[in-house]
């Protein structure tokens, strides 16, 4: 073969081999399956990704057989799949066994090829201690199942079928800062809470009209008065956080939920036209009360008691204030920094202020009907 | 009107932080995939491809397994599937089939006092898996119960790896009186390492134009005399040798990934391509695919980087379910393709406790000097010497490692 003829093959083959190797997904892997675990209320959620491959081999798939197992197959199979997940998969408490329920969720690409997602809904009787695990072994000896239950992963093995459970499922402290923060973060409803509290704080005080003009406070007089709003807040919600959490009874999610998006039309409305006559920081401490009350679902479905309840407890409300003073850092002083214009107090507060109102009232209305009027 | 811009500009500024403000809480979920789903493929989609009921392989090794689901002790027909997943295995060079062999064999491979069909085929499993000590264990506990050519060469090759020489070439002799050209081979390949380089490929010059040979054997065969030029530096002798095995058998992964080295080694443009064109059909070997990885990396090839990031993928599946199976590999990898020579020493030196065969010798040597611990490849340094390893590349490396 003459030497260009050559090159121009192996550059052929080479574009070849990058095709078909950009192209494989489906590597070659020992047989594994993942099982992802948290705790929830009475009992555990998570999934489990089985790999097609080893759910045919064990439970035969290709009913034609044809050779393609299809998505009217697997949908098929699922029955079968529920039925030997339930004999080889345990989550108990003690010798009290959770009872568990499967349900498909998709098909989800791993490394090695597809994978059939199962959601787990374990009911248990108390909390739960142990899952046994024997899927696939009978089959193949060098399967392992990798569980996940949020402190690191753990592996089920021909050899071990059993792992504890409970003790490592409360989410570590840091975990669960994190969580506050998020939840702050992710939920608009507070964060729009905040704003609507904190557009009008930076205006002068006392300053009726905009011909008269008074000494500027500072930028850290400003940030002390609304750290004392903030912080009513704050003690507010905490103690009903607390109060929920620690399992005393609190008023049904629906109202909560409805009074604390009113909570929001009537502090935005109070901005336009001032509706509360007493100190502001009262009214931030009454409205802190009910938001609490939303925060506490998200510590009751953890399941906790005792110490480990008070640790996450304690984690949580500190997230959550995290969260909030870093929303401060960065929306006081951009307000500080906007307040000496004009059309700041005269136009961008009763106007943003209105939108908050209307947004909120949406709310109202979807969370009193149970219906979705604004997607998100 | 200055400041009535200024004031335009402040609102844009305002409404833009208060909707990133909000815009990263809404897009960061808190809780990492709890909610994931996965999707619904169509009915009619094909998400997987198996062997049809129609496949002969496929359809003897299920009547295999139901004449084991009948009895359970039917060790005929638990060695035989054994044998059948194994052959599967190297085929593919996909593991599951280990793991499905090691199922075969069912109730025999806990008894405690197995047969030696057993005992060779467990044997045969644990290599695979690089569990070499208990491999060997079971090889010498097999030839006790029966002489057997096959059970005193894989004995010999398990030795080979372990770098004891000396019982090696003693269990190659005991094949040569069964089996005179797989004893051939079997020494051969022994010399090859230890300093008699070109008595090997003398050795097997002569069994290779002799009409002893059958034709199963010459791929095998040539791959050990490309290996015993690769020692003498004869990169051209040994890929013509590499390309005729691979003739004889695609499907040979060994000779596959030796002639990717000896093209890499070589480190021109042509071969570097060569060595990538190599892949082609073989994606799902990760060994393969490393070498691709490597030559994909040195050739500048714009896809290098979805080369490296496959095998790394590849890689933290491994090491989530607690594998150590590819050490060797994953070493290769952290030195040659992420240049990461200290990350590649400590998995070199683990790879050498394991296993001892040149490549390792080399990586170990690569890897130490490239971190600039010369002192931590002196285990491999000392290795080659003493077993008197022939390689002009590792004569090279030894100067840099103290004595």
């Amino acid at each position: 073969m003459s030497r260009p003829l050559q090159r121009a093959l192996a550059g052929l083959l080479a574009a070849l081999a990058i095709f078909g190797a950009t192209k494989a997904a489906e590597a070659h892997k020992p047989s594994d399956a993942y099982l992802v675990l948290a705790a929830k209320g009475d009992g555990a959620r998570g999934h489990l990704d089985v790999a097609l491959r080893d759910l045919h081999d064990t439970l035969d798939l290709d009913r034609d057989g044809a050779g393609q197992i299809t998505g009217a197959e697997v949908d098929e199979a699922f029955p079968r799949v529920e039925k030997y997940l339930a004999e080889h998969l345990a989550l108990r408490g003690g010798a009290n066994k959770c009872i568990l329920h499967f349900s498909q969720n998709g098909i989800v690409p791993h490394s090695d090829g597809p994978y059939l997602r199962v959601e787990i809904d374990a009911a248990c009787t108390g909390s739960v201690t142990d899952v046994d695990y024997s899927l696939f072994f009978r089959r193949d000896p060098q399967h392992h199942g990798l569980l996940d239950a949020g402190d690191g992963a753990k592996i089920f093995t021909n050899e071990v079928r059993t792992l504890p459970l409970a003790a490592n499922m409360a989410p570590g402290f840091l975990a669960m800062v994190r969580d506050g923060i998020f939840h702050i973060w992710t939920g608009a409803d507070h964060l729009l809470f905040l704003v609507t509290l904190l557009l009008p704080a930076v205006l002068f005080k006392g300053r009726k009209t905009a011909d008269e003009p008074h000494e500027p406070e500072t930028l850290r007089a400003t940030f002390a008065g609304i750290l004392k709003t903030v912080t009513a807040f704050t003690v507010a919600h905490s103690l009903t956080l607390a109060a929920g959490a620690l399992g005393l009874p609190t008023p049904a999610s629906m109202l909560v939920e409805s009074a604390i998006a009113a909570s929001i039309v009537l502090a935005a409305l109070d901005n336009v036209r001032p509706l509360f006559t007493g100190r502001r920081w009262v009214v931030a401490f009454g409205l802190g009360l009910l938001h609490g009350f939303g925060f506490s679902g998200v510590l009751r479905d953890l399941g906790l008691r005792g110490p480990p309840l008070l640790k996450a407890l304690l984690a949580f409300n500190g997230g959550v204030e995290i969260g909030q003073v870093a929303v401060l850092a960065v929306v006081v002083p951009l307000l500080f920094s906007l307040r000496r214009f004009r059309w700041y107090e005269r136009r961008a507060v009763p106007i943003a202020s209105l939108v908050v109102a209307m947004i909120a009232a949406v709310w109202i209305v979807e969370r009193v009907t149970g219906r979705e009027l604004i997607p998100g | 009107m200055e400041a009535a811009r200024t004031s335009w500009g402040a609102t844009g500024a305002l409404f833009a932080a208060v909707g990133l403000v909000i815009a990263s809480g809404f897009f960061r979920p808190p809780e990492v995939a709890a909610d994931a789903h996965g999707d619904v493929p169509a009915a009619s989609a094909v998400l997987l491809t198996v062997a049809p009921r129609s496949d002969p392989a496929e359809a003897t090794r299920r009547a295999l397994r139901e004449r084991l689901a009948r009895d359970p002790r039917d060790e005929e027909a638990a060695t035989e599937l054994a044998e059948r997943c194994i052959l599967q295995a190297r085929k593919t060079r996909d593991p599951r089939w280990l793991g499905q062999a090691q199922a075969a064999l069912g109730p025999f491979w806990s008894d405690a006092d197995p047969s030696a069909e057993v005992l060779l085929l467990r044997a045969t499993i644990r290599q695979s898996l690089h569990a070499f000590p208990e491999a060997l264990a079971d090889l010498d506990r097999a030839t006790r119960l029966r002489a057997d050519p096959q059970i005193e060469l894989t004995r010999a090759t398990v030795l080979a790896i372990l770098g004891r020489f000396d019982e090696a070439r003693a269990a190659c002799t005991r094949v040569s009186e069964r089996l005179p050209v797989v004893g051939a081979g079997c020494t051969a390949q022994i010399e090859a390492v230890t300093g008699s380089a070109r008595p090997a490929v003398v050795r097997l010059d002569a069994v290779l134009t002799g009409a002893g040979a059958a034709t199963e054997e010459i791929p095998w065969l040539l791959s050990l005399r490309a290996e015993a030029n690769l020692r003498l530096g004869d990169r051209g002798a040994a890929r013509s040798d590499l390309l005729r095995a691979l003739a004889g058998d695609p499907l040979d992964a060994y000779s596959r990934i030796l002639l990717q080295d000896t093209h890499i080694d070589e480190a021109n443009e042509q071969s570097l391509a060569a060595a990538i064109a190599l892949t082609v059909g073989h994606e799902n070997d990760d060994a393969v695919m490393l070498r691709g990885a490597i030559a994909a990396k040195r050739a500048h090839h714009p896809q290098a980087d979805a080369f490296a990031r496959e095998l790394r993928e590849k890689q933290k599946a491994a090491r989530e379910r607690g594998d150590t199976v590819h050490r060797r590999e994953e070493a290769l990898f952290a030195l040659h393709v992420d240049g990461d020579a200290a990350q590649a020493l400590p998995l070199a030196e683990a790879n050498f406790g394991v296993q001892k065969e040149p490549a390792d010798v080399r990586l170990l040597l690569e890897a130490a000097i490239a971190a600039h611990e010369p002192l931590r490849g002196k285990p491999a340094a000392d290795f080659a010497r003493k077993t008197k390893l022939e390689d002009p590349v590792i004569a090279a490396l030894l100067p840099q490692v103290p004595q």
